[in-house]
């Protein structure tokens, strides 16, 4: 079992670098193909023209496209993404900058999501046909309906305009390095309130619909009818056998859900000033600075490769079924 | 009394309000028309030298106006979804399509025209205001050109900003006095006459404000409305023709290249198409074009998956095998056995896909990476609105609340054309 296992594993993370490999090739085709020439920015009229050859040559134009691919892969793996334009120091360091706080902002809009939408399926499913169950299956239409950056304006204008309650933009307080340790904490919090609401809200959706069908459809196998004809009471029912049984497939969904997580991130750090990943991808492309938007979709593409990758290690692990399929 | 309306009665009463609500719009653009036919008959030339797109515009409008009645009268027992109830979502969705058909005739100024900056900016939604246009004296004797560019400009409002005033009242006695506030400005009727000018008092009514620079935010909707539903339209059927002919390939020869497509569009799912999408839209400029054309190829993997799977089923079935055998060409057995067994789920792929491509075109215009600065988009209206939420809400709100109305219509139209669609389900 553990070789086949193995297999598994090890094919998964091959197809994984294939991915990968074709990203990198297909953002070369992009810059290749975009109309303009890179290094016209770097060339005043002024210049001899001697002196705009070697500028041009600096930048490898001039060598034929098979080498330049080679010579862009070989950057790539040994992690140099290029000098910003704007910021006017590697593309890497700036992206370190700024990858933390997508990460945890992620994370916790991840957990969130999850709290939020298992408890919403429970406790409606425990009042089946209510008008509470009927309410909140409405509302999840219009919940998944509406895109991060309506919801975000919405949030901002009730929340932080009229009732004054949360911040609408940045992470920390102009005051920030007066306050106490604990202060500090609740500041944190209290900037992140809305951001959090405007990302998770989509998922908690999904997370809602997907896990109620499941637990609609466990509900009517044979098994349930079974132990309800044993007299076991409906609660151990609902918690031993109903819903571990619904929240296998889910772990499918929140590795989808993880991935689209990120470009939801993305507007969200844009709507509320957040230092994030997104906000530094968009200012990167206001800016026309192409190595530092090159490198911001690379590395939110590898996040998103490596997320994905996990979801199915993680399937895989807990569902030893699922291996016999994959092989084949 | 409500589940007896059909949606034909529907159709009729929108016209019918159309008509009685804009019946002056409606007048101005025959009449626009009639002029330029009869310049297209005396002098085509110049007729085509004044050629603007926005008059074949102004000519689809009137056609499909005077169409709706026409053809849902002479129809209404032969389609049956004319038949059909109206519902809610159903009403919207019609509205929506004829908002985005009609836009010159329902828009009630140029969504690009500014008012008089200093007094008609950020108005708040159902205010009224007064305009004093002085516009050169109409007169027969001008030539057949002539009016024909007058009509044409002062259609919407068009007419320079500077002859155009925003006043609170006007008082005609010896002199024509212009009040603004405690603010009044005079003009002499000599001054009038010397420059052969004509006052024309027209009083306007925002019916849901106006922006930052003093645009119509209701005409600036409407045209959002149609940027968004061609938009979705390009792309869906992009991805349409992408999805279909992929997948029909793949599962029908089977083999090294079904391995390979699925594969491919595998890799392509597990990516958030955001990222590539933000990419090319930022290395090859934001045009209508490109839009469309990333929009459309970054959402066809789905139908593919659809399309190969059912066509996997369908392959080995006696009728397609028969038909193979009969010698029948590879197209004609895709179109003539498996589309309309396709069908269901491919519509109802298409309309959720169209949905998506909605969001995804006002999420660009949001990020400023979309046609916001060329069109009147949804989603860069919610972004200029944004700086403005604590004077002026309606700025946002507004198309804020129209892009939920919709995507939420659309979602509840795909979920009902599924059960609508398949033969099995009937």
């Amino acid at each position: 079992m553990n070789q086949r296992l193995i297999t598994v594993l090890l094919r998964r993370l091959l197809s994984s670098f294939v991915v990968l490999f074709l990203l990198i090739s297909f953002v070369f085709v992009l810059i290749r193909l975009a109309p303009g020439d890179p290094a016209q920015k770097f060339i005043s009229p002024e210049l001899s023209k001697e002196l705009a050859e070697n500028v041009r040559a600096s930048f490898g134009i001039d060598s034929p496209i098979h080498i330049q691919y080679i010579k862009f892969i070989g950057n790539i793996i040994t992690g140099d993404l290029g000098v910003s334009y704007n910021y006017r120091s590697t593309v890497l360091s700036i992206i370190f900058d700024h990858l933390p706080f997508t990460m945890i902002f992620a994370s916790l809009s991840f957990i969130i999501q999850i709290l939020i939408g298992f408890w919403l399926a429970v406790s409606t499913y425990k009042k089946k046909n209510s008008f509470y169950d009927k309410s909140i299956n409405k509302l999840s239409l219009i919940g998944y309906s509406t895109p991060a950056y309506v919801l975000g304006v919405i949030l901002i204008y009730f929340f932080s305009l009229q009732l004054k309650i949360f911040p609408s933009s940045d992470l920390q307080s102009f005051d920030f390095d007066e306050l106490s340790t604990f202060a500090k904490l609740l500041d944190y919090a209290k900037h992140l309130a809305l951001p959090l609401a405007t990302l998770s809200l989509a998922g908690i959706v999904i997370f809602y619909k997907y896990l109620r069908d499941n637990l609609d459809s466990i509900e009517n196998k044979m098994f349930v009818t079974n132990l309800r004809a044993m007299g076991v009471n409906e609660k151990t029912i609902l918690y031993r056998h109903i819903i571990p049984n619904a929240i296998g497939p889910m772990i499918s969904v929140a590795g989808i859900e993880l991935g689209v997580l990120f470009s939801g991130a993305l507007i969200t750090e844009v709507i509320f000033g957040l230092p994030g990943m997104g906000r530094l991808t968009v200012n990167a492309i206001m800016l026309r600075d192409y190595p530092l938007v090159v490198g911001c979709s690379f590395v939110s593409g590898v996040l998103v490769i490596i997320t994905n990758f996990t979801a199915d290690v993680i399937k895989v692990i807990i569902d030893k079924r699922l291996i016999k399929g994959m092989l084949n | 009394m409500i589940s007896k309306i059909k949606i034909w009665h529907f159709l009729v009463a929108l016209f019918a309000a159309i008509l009685l609500l804009r019946f002056n719009n409606v007048i101005e653009l025959i009449s626009i028309l009639f002029l330029y036919v009869r310049l297209i008959i005396g002098s085509p030339s110049t007729a085509f030298k004044l050629f603007d797109i926005t008059i074949l515009d102004y000519f689809l409008a009137v056609l499909v106006l005077l169409s709706i009645p026409v053809f849902t009268l002479i129809l209404r027992n032969r389609i049956r979804v004319l038949k059909s109830k109206l519902e809610f979502v159903f009403g919207i969705i019609i509205v929506l399509v004829v908002t985005a058909l009609l836009a010159p005739i329902i828009s009630t100024s140029n969504p690009k025209f500014q008012y008089d900056i200093a007094n008609a900016k950020l108005l708040p939604p159902l205010s009224t205001k007064k305009i004093i246009t002085l516009s050169p004296k109409f007169s027969e004797d001008n030539s057949l050109t002539e009016r024909f560019i007058e009509a044409f400009r002062s259609y919407h409002s068009e007419t320079k900003n500077e002859e155009a005033f925003i006043v609170d009242d006007i008082q005609i006695d010896d002199t024509v006095t212009l009040i603004q506030g405690n603010k009044t400005k005079e003009i002499k009727k000599e001054y009038l006459s010397e420059n052969n000018l004509e006052i024309k008092t027209t009083s306007r009514f925002f019916i849901l404000g106006t922006d930052e620079f003093s645009r119509d935010i209701f005409s600036r909707i409407i045209y959002g409305a149609r940027l968004s539903l061609f938009i979705g339209i390009a792309s869906v059927i992009i991805s349409l023709i992408v999805g279909l002919t992929l997948g029909f390939l793949s599962g029908f020869t089977g083999g090294v290249t079904d391995t390979i497509f699925n594969r491919t569009t595998e890799m392509f799912l597990a990516f958030p198409m955001i990222f590539l999408i933000i990419l090319i839209v930022a290395l090859f400029g934001n045009s209508l074009i490109v839009v469309v054309l990333v929009l459309g190829l970054s959402g066809w993997m789905s139908l593919f998956k659809i399309v190969r799977s059912e066509v996997i089923s369908l392959r080995e079935k006696d009728f397609i095998v028969t038909s193979k055998m009969l010698g029948y060409s590879k197209s004609k057995i895709l179109i003539k056995e498996m589309f309309p067994l396709l069908m269901a789920p491919i519509v109802t792929n298409l309309v959720l896909q169209f949905s998506n491509v909605i969001i995804a075109e006002s999420a660009l215009s949001y990020l400023g990476l979309g046609l916001g600065n060329n069109y009147a988009s949804w989603g860069s209206m919610i972004e200029a609105g944004q700086y403005y939420l604590t004077s002026a809400w309606w700025m946002s709100f507004s198309p804020c609340g129209f892009l939920i109305l919709t995507v939420i219509s659309i979602n509840i139209l795909g979920n009902k054309m599924e059960s609508l669609l398949d033969p099995r389900l009937r």
